[in-house]
């Protein structure tokens, strides 16, 4: 698997982009590759702990985790994902593991359960773990230390941890980002949105974490053309942190989410909303892949397919 | 003896520091005379008490307003600010109200407010908590003040803040901006970082000294105009410069620089240092400072600048500023894009005009004739 990790591994640095900097360039995800390691070091697991935020609620954070981590788990890397939403837990019904949760984060934090015994493998791609959240407690349950400590287990035998981060800039969002390496912001391309946002890049940027990956999520294309809705170029004009992602906006994600299986999970089908998933977990890799072009329709045998798909099942 | 000395049950006029600023209790037992007994005390060391905030509590004795005014007056030119008084009387609270002071301070229990107290004073003194952004102005009554000081490490010159940018280094307290007691400033300034560390554990209605009271008798929110945007009127005669919150910075830290080596004499009245930020504000920020203010970069909405003089910003100024706080009407807020969500100067409140999509040009905003105008930039010929 790690060989294959490291012929598919693209350039370490980016022609194309201009005004670049040597030490920014390290720090850009497209260096975290393996042709950037010696081989000696390539022994030595190095796993990324990937913090997925936004401030704001609703913003699609949980989808996107859920999707991240199936897409990465596709591609081969052993992925945990982690809900740090303790009390309102939803990660595990969007990604389909609702029904085997005996242990959660809290029983591991307090104790009760060893990590192998909360983390759920998942039947479809035996390389995804889950940890889900407590239902019936609350974001005081766990501090900040014992994710780093939970963490840290985690980090010996995965490649890549998701943090679903809840809402808000509390004792949630303190415990999803303390353990990260990196952070992901998504983002709705709609000023209340964009403004949490922009507080909480200032709060990583402050701890730093920084700097953030954005991802805009529920991009309306035609939307953008009339001038209705934020463009990408409004939207970093006010973060300025870098552009990881964009996703369209597809009714499909929540057919998926309320059946459970992410739409990452799903075959090859066309569907822009999907191959965005697949591209950014590409671009956490280390790949340089260019930026779908979200006004490109899929053609109409795909999206015959994404309809017959929807109604069959 | 000194005050400090005596043990503090038996004292009739009690200091203790608090978040709050300096407490100054007087109890009824006083005589009529206490202020001239708290003036001694301070005239003993005229310098160590500069720089900080007074809430004075009086218990049920009354202090009619010439009285409070004296009293306001005597602090003041000790260095220190009198900002609330705290007393069961009515003709008291009048009085302090009358003046502008707060009657409430949130901090301060009703039961600690009342006298006598029975239970000892404890001098407390804030405890350096990990990124503790709220800045100490006073030091704590003690006879030991001058080794705890000593103890701090370099005392945080104003004229530093202006030669260096806030550095980014890891081991730094992020909350750079927030000075270590400083004896040697001319004017407190509060850098007030909120709260990427204090959600919660901070008194919410705590009313910090960069903050205006709401008008007791208004029943609903200020109406706001627009700003005009107007062409700039031609130059007017500078040659006369008034001593205000106008003066270069330069020439200020140069003031700062010669009075470092004097100590504890400062001059009562001057334009505070100006703060330069060379980094962007991004929501959720909060800069005040009693000085001019120069922030290069952009200035988020979400996030407030509020200055005692100028307001610069060499960006987009997006948030909420409030220049000139709280009565100098000459401050002036320059951006190179002025589009803040409201825009404040001493006691006047406006919105920038709403035009849909314009270039964004460098911009003063001043106040003109009673009105908020912004001037667009014209180089002079």
């Amino acid at each position: 698997m790690r060989e294959a990790q490291g012929g598919g591994a693209l350039r370490a640095e980016s022609l194309d982009r201009e005004g670049e900097q040597e030490p920014m360039k390290k720090k850009r995800w497209q260096n975290v590759v393996a042709g950037t390691i010696p081989p000696a070091e390539k022994e030595k697991a190095t796993c990324k702990v990937i913090t997925v935020t936004s401030g704001k609620g609703g913003v699609g954070k949980t989808t996107v985790t859920a999707n991240l981590a199936s897409a990465m788990a596709m591609s081969g890397k052993k992925v945990c994902a982690i809900d740090c939403d303790i009390g309102l837990r939803n990660l595990d019904i969007v990604m389909g593991l609702e029904n085997r949760i005996v242990y959660d984060i809290v029983d591991i934090v307090e104790g009760r359960a060893r990590l192998k015994q909360a983390m759920i493998k998942d039947k479809r791609h035996p390389t995804l773990h889950l940890i889900p959240a407590a239902q019936t407690r609350d974001k005081s349950a766990v501090t900040p230390k014992d994710m780093v400590m939970v963490c840290d287990q985690l980090r010996e035998e995965m490649d890549f941890v998701f943090l679903d981060c809840p809402a808000g800039i509390e004792n949630g969002f303190r415990n999803a980002i303390a353990p990260s390496d990196q952070v992901l912001i998504v983002v709705n391309p709609e000023v209340s949105s964009v403004r949490d946002a922009d507080r909480i890049i200032g709060i990583i940027e402050a701890e730093e974490k920084g700097p953030g990956y954005l991802i805009i999520n529920r991009m309306k294309h035609e939307m953008v053309e009339r001038g209705e809705m934020l463009s990408q170029a409004d939207i970093l004009d006010i973060l300025a942190v870098e552009l990881i992602g964009m996703i369209p906006e597809d009714e499909n994600i929540v057919v998926s989410s309320n059946r459970g299986n992410p739409i990452a999970m799903e075959e090859d089908n066309g569907s822009t909303s999907r191959q965005a998933f697949h591209h950014i977990t590409r671009r956490l890799c280390g790949e340089d892949v260019p930026f779908l072009d979200l006004a490109k329709k899929p053609g109409i045998m795909a999206r015959f397919k994404t309809w017959v798909g929807a109604r069959a099942s | 003896m000194a005050l400090s000395q005596v043990p503090q049950e038996d004292l009739p006029i009690r200091i203790k520091g608090s978040g709050d600023g300096l407490l100054i209790t007087v109890s009824e037992r006083v005589a009529d005379d206490w202020l001239g007994e708290l003036e001694a005390e301070f005239s003993g060391k005229p310098g160590f008490w500069r720089g900080g905030r007074v809430v004075l509590i009086v218990g049920e004795r009354a202090i009619a307003l010439p009285l409070l005014r004296t009293a306001l007056e005597m602090l003041d030119r000790y260095g220190m600010r009198l900002w609330a008084v705290l007393s069961e009387n009515e003709d008291t609270r009048r009085a302090a109200r009358e003046l502008g002071l707060a009657v409430r301070v949130p901090g301060v229990s009703r039961a600690e407010s009342k006298l006598p107290r029975t239970r000892p004073a404890v001098r407390e003194v804030p405890p350096p908590a990990k990124r503790d952004a709220s800045p100490r102005l006073f030091v704590p009554p003690s006879a030991n003040a001058p080794k705890a000081l000593a103890q701090e490490g370099p005392v945080d010159r104003p004229f530093d803040r202006l030669r260096t940018a806030p550095s980014t280094g890891s081991g730094q307290d992020r909350t750079e901006m927030s000075p270590q007691p400083n004896l040697t400033a001319l004017e407190p300034s509060e850098f007030v970082e909120s709260p990427h560390e204090s959600t919660g554990e901070r008194l919410i209605a705590k009313l910090t000294q960069l903050d205006a009271m709401a008008d007791p008798k208004a029943d609903e929110t200020p109406e706001l105009q627009e700003m005009p945007r107007v062409e700039p009127r031609d130059a007017e005669p500078t040659a006369d410069e008034p001593a205000s919150s106008r003066r270069g910075a330069r020439e200020v830290a140069e003031a700062n620089v010669e009075s470092e080596e004097d100590g504890a004499d400062q001059p009562a009245t001057g334009p505070a240092p100006a703060l330069i930020l060379k980094e962007t504000l991004r929501g959720g920020r909060s800069v005040r400072h009693a000085g001019a203010v120069i922030i290069l970069g952009d200035v988020n909405p979400g996030a407030e600048v509020k200055a005692g003089g100028d307001v610069i910003v060499w960006g987009k100024l997006r948030g909420l500023v409030h220049a000139g706080f709280p009565n100098d009407d000459s401050a002036c807020v320059c951006a190179l894009d002025l589009n803040p969500t409201q825009l404040r100067i001493a006691d006047k409140i406006t919105v920038p005009p709403k035009d849909p999509r314009r270039q964004p040009v460098p911009e003063m905003a001043v106040i003109r004739e009673q009105h908020i105008v912004a001037e667009r930039w014209r180089p002079k010929t």
